[in-house]
Order: structure tokens, then sequence, then C-alpha cells
């Protein structure tokens, strides 16, 4: 086939288009993909140099850290860009410093960026959070530590890896320690896998927050304040109710560490000695986790409205959010040494609280329920509609009954239950998310 | 031949379109008192290469078909002061859409300069202009460019990846003072001019530029100057357009209308249900009237150490058990709001919210 005569054409038409182009208001072109990759090493890494580079970059080119110690003073940020990569030489070894950061209130800052990968990097003492992710689709995060040296402190960031108001998130092999909030904390975000990550030291280890169907497995979570959360939270505007939730096949022991949240955040309120809690969400399913040593509960499913009975707020809940558990189904766990209570000194007010109700029915249960059923659950008088579980080992159950509170202020929860039987029971299991995202 | 069918007649057209656009676009005289500006080589390196201003350029003083403004509210950016301007290619007009952001047409260049005068207290001692920002409408989008004024102030370079650099003046109190001030970077700008993650001005909005201003050739309201200019069409009456207060002036608005006035102009750009700060739950609009969604009695969402270990963002008659009083009297860079621009506490601003606070809001919590 002669191909000669289109070429001359094309030719001579691109002449004409170039020729025409210099005097009007052109359309910016789309840049096409070069696949450059911007290569840096400590010693050639200014923050100046970093940042105009992940500005100039265009959709799929990458940018690499040798490894070695790089010293930040400001956010280091991406915006308005697909298919970017984002890479060091391993967690341990590429490590971007920020303990002398200056600017911003991040390490890292993604925003508005499709199919983004971050992979085998350390981000060390950012002031604020490690990396924050908003409004990306498709976005993986693998193999990235986020790290607060010292003794865990409230001056901490907030949160390791915090990805909110993103779809298709797959956070993998991470490792997050001392996070003043959440190690890894997803926010109002859609279809989500959180796996094979460890976090320690963190007020929560992970926090799933008003979102739809996560997965979260085969996750490490030790020595936090509490392990794993399913929060549903107020006033949150882009998911007022979360649903759909995973939580399986995680090690999840020794979180009894000290809470160091700072006053004021919602965090805080989780019992010092916490496996999983589950805060006003809907449809989750808890299976196959390994929970020991979480020296106040195994596993909690709570109402938004017994925290805020504990702080004396009884107001009115905003119109478009719903505080009951629904469709919270435990099963097939292995749940040991709940109860062993942390040292008086380290409980915060709801270990506390927990601690003296139990002791005061010399039960020591592994899963807690406040009770707080949706008036619709009565109707069927049916309650495993809120709580469902089955086959948990010798796990001991107790339903708080908190929505029946007593007269006298040192026996709060005077209607203590510990049958289980009107929430033991089968569910259909949950789908698995599926993820679209880089790596997967 | 095989491939004339399809292959000829895009060329024809292409070529008959190439010719029409030829001749559309002959050059217009060139004035060389009036700003050039060539589309397709955008940003240029230099500031000077548009030709916004007229004789010495640190002299800020515009060249022909370049139209000052200023807001009823403006941001505040660490007590730097700002000159602005607008210019559009010669017969675009914008329009009145209502009392937000104005139409601008494509073309459009909003030009913001930021200097610190020596002393606040005294214009006329001189002053140091630090940088030029520029939203350019090039398409339907806009993009930002940044110039970085040199230490002779006559000329400022285009910069992506921002600057951090110490400046220095004498405040209202007579005391000097110094800050490490920032210039964002380009990525920077989207934190802020943002909405649906499209680069928006923040400024321009019509109840904010309905106001009189002092031209050249007397004062006038600049809605009816920029109609008058041909600049914008479709004004109304002005007695029929919302006016935003000057929150420094309470002529303008009661001390209501003034904080949030202050509240919009420097917060609502990201707390905005189509911002960056939408997952907060904050949201700062001048027109929001929820008292929730303005952050009385309302719990922190996200803020870790930003929260001051108190429990909501306003609580009626405590400024100090406020989150939003304490993240404005901050310089803490994860605790200071807003998050960027502001290294210094705007003492003036969170007195009017202190006093908003302790004053106009009633209620409890619990």
């Amino acid at each position: 086939m002669n191909f000669k005569p289109l070429k001359a054409s094309f030719l001579l038409l691109l002449g004409l288009v170039i020729s025409i182009s210099g005097c009007k208001k052109d359309k910016e072109v789309e840049p096409e993909p070069t696949n450059e990759v911007f290569q840096f090493t400590p010693s050639t890494a200014t923050q100046e140099d970093v940042q105009a580079a992940l500005i100039e970059m265009v959709n799929g080119d990458t940018l690499e850290f040798a490894a070695g110690t790089y010293d930040f003073i400001g956010t280091l940020s991406i915006a308005d860009k697909d298919s970017i990569v984002v890479r060091g030489a391993g967690m341990s070894s590429t490590i971007l410093d920020f303990t002398n950061q200056t600017q911003g209130a991040q390490g890292f800052y993604v925003l508005n960026s499709n199919w983004f990968l971050m992979q085998d990097f350390t981000i060390k003492d950012a002031v604020g959070d490690g990396v924050k992710i908003k409004d990306s689709q498709g976005v993986s995060v693998l193999n990235i530590g986020v790290e607060y040296s010292g003794t865990p402190s409230q001056d901490n960031g907030a949160y390791g890896i915090y990805p909110v108001t993103c779809k298709h998130l797959y956070i993998n092999g991470c490792y997050v320690r001392g996070a003043s909030d959440a190690g890894i904390y997803v926010g109002q975000s859609e279809d989500i896998i959180v796996s094979q990550n460890t976090v320690t030291e963190n007020v929560a280890g992970m926090e799933i927050e008003n979102c739809f169907r996560a997965d979260v497995f085969e996750n490490n979570a030790t020595r936090n304040t509490g392990g794993i959360m399913a929060f549903d939270l107020e006033n949150l505007p882009v998911i007022p109710n979360g649903h759909t939730c995973r939580i399986y096949n995680n090690t999840i022991v020794n979180n009894s560490h000290p809470s160091f949240a700072p006053p004021g955040n919602t965090v805080g309120a989780i019992p010092v000695g916490t496996g999983i809690m589950v805060l006003s969400y809907d449809r989750v399913e808890i299976f196959g986790n390994t929970i020991t040593n979480n020296d106040v509960m195994g596993i909690g499913v709570i109402s938004m409205t017994t925290l805020r009975a504990i702080e004396g707020d009884f107001s009115p809940y905003p119109a478009d959010y719903d505080p009951y558990n629904y469709s919270v189904y435990i099963h097939d766990n292995d749940i040991t040494h709940s109860g062993t209570f942390p040292p008086a000194a380290d409980r915060n007010d709801s270990s506390n609280l927990l601690v003296g109700t139990f002791t005061q029915n010399s039960i020591f249960p592994d899963i807690i329920y406040d009770g707080y059923a949706a008036p619709i659950y009565g109707e069927n008088n049916d309650l495993t509609e809120g709580l469902c579980i089955s086959n948990n080992g010798g796990a001991i159950f107790a339903n708080v009954n908190a929505d029946a509170p007593g007269p006298d202020p040192n026996v709060p929860f005077p209607n203590f239950d510990p049958e289980v039987a009107p929430h033991v029971c089968t569910q259909d299991a949950l789908s698995a998310v599926t993820v679209n995202a880089p790596g997967l | 031949m095989r491939y004339s069918n399809y292959f000829f007649v895009p060329v024809l057209f292409l070529f008959l379109l190439g010719l029409a656009n030829l001749s559309s676009c002959k050059k217009d005289k060139i004035n060389p008192n009036a700003p050039q500006v060539d589309f397709n080589r955008l940003p240029y390196e230099t500031l000077s290469e548009y030709n916004f201003f007229a004789g010495d350029m640190k002299d800020l003083s515009p060249n022909e078909e370049v139209v000052p403004y200023d807001l009823n509210s403006p941001l505040f950016s660490d007590y730097a002061d700002k000159s602005r301007f607008v210019w559009m290619p010669n017969g675009q007009t914008a329009s009145y859409t209502g009392e937000g952001l104005v139409d601008f047409p494509i073309g459009t260049i909003i030009i913001k300069t930021f200097y610190f005068n020596n002393d606040l207290r005294d214009p006329s001692l001189g002053r140091n202009i630090i940088e030029t920002r520029l939203l350019i409408r090039q398409d339907t989008a806009w993009q930002q460019a940044t110039y970085i004024w040199n230490a002779a102030q006559d000329e400022a370079d285009f910069n992506v990846s921002g600057r951090q650099i110490t400046v220095n003046w004498t405040h209202f109190d007579g005391a000097a003072r110094s800050t490490n001030y920032y210039i964002p970077n380009k990525n920077d700008c989207k934190g802020c001019h943002n909405v649906d993650s499209k680069l928006l001005p923040i400024g321009p909005k019509a109840r904010n530029l309905n106001k009189d201003f002092a031209y050249a050739d007397g004062p006038m309201n600049q809605l009816e100057k920029w109609q008058a200019v041909g600049y914008l069409q479709n004004v109304p009456t002005l007695s029929q357009v919302a006016k935003l207060p000057n929150w420094k002036d309470p002529a303008t608005g009661d001390l209501n209308a003034r904080a949030r006035a202050y509240l919009e102009i420097n917060c609502a750009h990201c707390h905005n249900l189509d911002a960056p700060a939408d997952n907060s739950g904050l949201l700062l609009d001048y027109n929001v009237t929820d008292m929730t969604d303005i952050g009385v009695c309302k719990s922190p969402t996200a803020s870790g150490a930003g929260s001051g270990s108190l429990s909501y963002v306003i609580v009626p008659g405590q400024p100090d058990e406020s989150i939003m009083v304490y993240r404005m009297e901050s310089t803490e860079i994860d605790v200071a709001m807003p998050e960027l621009a502001r290294s210094v506490r705007h003492d003036e601003g969170v007195d009017l919210i202190r006093e908003w606070i302790s004053t106009s809001l009633t209620g409890s919590c619990k």
C-alpha cells in the first residue's frame, strides 16, 4: 500500500492549520501523553523544582524519587492531571521528610486527579495530614508509609492517608503510625478497598466514614486506641449517610493505647481498648477477623445518640441523617480477651463508662450493643434487622440498652442485658466491592 | 486515486475554514497605549509584555482599555494591599447575570497586584510590589499566571512553583512588622479559585462590585462604569442589584451582615458545596441561612488539632469557645484558616467575628 500521497497532503494541511493558528484564539490542546519520567535524587530535589515538576507534568507522566531522605518545607501538590504516577524506591528507602515544614497543611495533596498512583515511599513528620486526596477517581496508594515520629501526640497530623470525596480507591500495603485521628481515613467516598495495611499507635487505626461500598480486609491494626471504625456522622453534605462495608480477615490486637485525640473530635469518643466500632452505619458485615486483647470491647455497635448523650447533647438530628445502625452482621470471628481493662490512668470517659458497667454486672462482653433500634424494627419485633450475630466462638454479648437509662447516675445502664438470643441469625453475605484503580 | 473520496473533502473543508479564519483575524491597528495579547503565546514570560501599564510599571497606572476596580469586602492577604484591573479584547462584553459572578467573555484578563505599603498609616511613603496574578479566560476555562516582581520594581517574571519571601512594613500602630509572605504555586490557586474543580474568579461578583470608585474622570458606580465603557451589559437599575456590605463600614450593614460579608470573601470560596471544603459541611456563602451550616453548634469535621480542644465551630455568645475564632487567630499552619495565604493574624477581622459571635448570635448548643 502506498501512503505517500496521504502523507504529503497531510503535511500541506498541517501547514495550513499552523499558518492560521497564529491569530486565532485556539482552544488549549489537551497534551498528548508523553510518558515522561521526572527523576529526582536527594541532592537535586529542591522544593521549588519538585513542585514545578508536579505542575509541569502532563497526563501519563511519572515522578520518581530515588532512595534517600528528602527535606521539604511545604506541601507537595498535584492537581487536574490524569494517569500520573509518583513513586519512590521503597517505603523504607525513600523518605520525604517534612520536619521543617512551614507552608501548607499536608505533606502531599492530590486534587481532582484521576487514575493516580502513589507508591513506595514514606512521608515523615508532616505538620498536618500525610496524604490528602480530594475529588479524584481511580486512585491507588500502595506501600506508602506515613510516620509521625516520637511519642504519639495530639499535635500530630489528624490523618495519615486521607482520601475524601473520591471514587474508586485502592489502599494496600501501607503503614501509618502516630496519627492523632485516624491512620487511614476514607471519608464521603465510594467503592473502596483498604487491604493489607498496618496501622499502629494512632487514635483510630483506620476509619471508613460516610462512604458507599468499602471492603476492609487483611489489615493489621495494633496498639491503636481503637482498631477499625465504620462511622456515620451528621452534617456531612456529600454523603449524609454511608452504607455497605465489609470488615473481614483482619488482625486486630492490643488496641488499648491511651487516646491522644484533640478534644472536640468524634474520634475522641472511641473507648480506649476498642477492636472494631460501628457507629450509626447501615449494612456492615464483620467476619473472619482475629480480635484479641482489645481491653474493653472487641466489637461495639453504637448509635450516635449514645455518643451525644454522653456529651449531654439531646438536640434534634438534621433531617438527612439516620442515627440507627441497620443490618450489622457479625459472624465467624475469633474474639478473645476483651474486658481485661486498661489501667485506669489510660482510660477515657467512654472507656470508664463501659468498665464501670461491666464491673457492676460482673460480665465482661466481647460484643457490645447499645440497643438503639429504629422504630421500624420494633414493628416487626425483629431486632436482628439492626444487629445479627452468629458463630463467633465463645464471644460474650451484652446489650447495654442505652436507650432505656435509669435515674441513678452511678448506674448509667440499669437495663444491661447479656441475652444474645434476640440477635442470633444469619444473613446473606454482602457482595465484594468492584474497584477500578491502578494496580488492580 | 483511491484515497480521494474521504481525503480531499475534509481538506477542502479545512482549507475553506482556514480562509474564513484568515479573513476574520486581521489584526486591529496596534495601539501602543493598550494591552497587546496574543492568546496563543500565553502566558508571557514577563508581565511587561502584556502592556497593561502606562509609564513606569511600578506606578501601576493603567493603559487604555484597562479598567481599575475594587471590592466592597476584599480577601485578607497578610496586610498586603491590592490593585485590581480588568481588560477585555476589543468588542467583548461581560454580562450581568444576577448578584453572583459576572459572566466574563472569552479573552478577559483580571489583573491583581499584591504590594506592601512601607507604612500602613501613610501610603505615600512608598511600597514594595510582590506579585501580580492574572486570571485569563482563554476559552471557556480560566487559566492563571503569576508574575513575581524584581527588586528594581521594573519587571515581573512568570512563576509556577511559588515562593516564600520576607516582607517588612510599619503597622497601623507604628510597630515594625515582618512575615514570610507566601506566593502561591499554580496548584495552590486551585485550592481557592475552584468551583466544581474548575478555576474561577472569586472577587468580581456583582454584589461585591456594586460600589463607587474614584476614577480619573470622577467617581462612579463600578457596574455603571463598566457598562459605560462597554465592558458589561444587562445591568438592571442599581437599586435592584444586591450589595455586599463593606465589613469595615457600619454604614453599609449591621453587624450580622458585615460578619457574613467577611466570611463570604475570606472563607466561602472553599466552604461551599461546590468547592474544596465541601466535605466539612461548614458553608459560609453570604446567602446560606441554616445556622448549623454556618457553624452554629456544629461539631468539627476532619479538623484534627484544628479543633483547639473545642466542641463546636461557633458557640453563640462565646467566641473563646468557638473553633472559628481559634482557627482565625492561629498562625500554626495546620490550624490556621484560611489554609493558604495567611501567615499573620487579621486582628480587625478577628475582632469583627468575635463581636458577631458575642452579640449577634444567641442560644445554647446543648
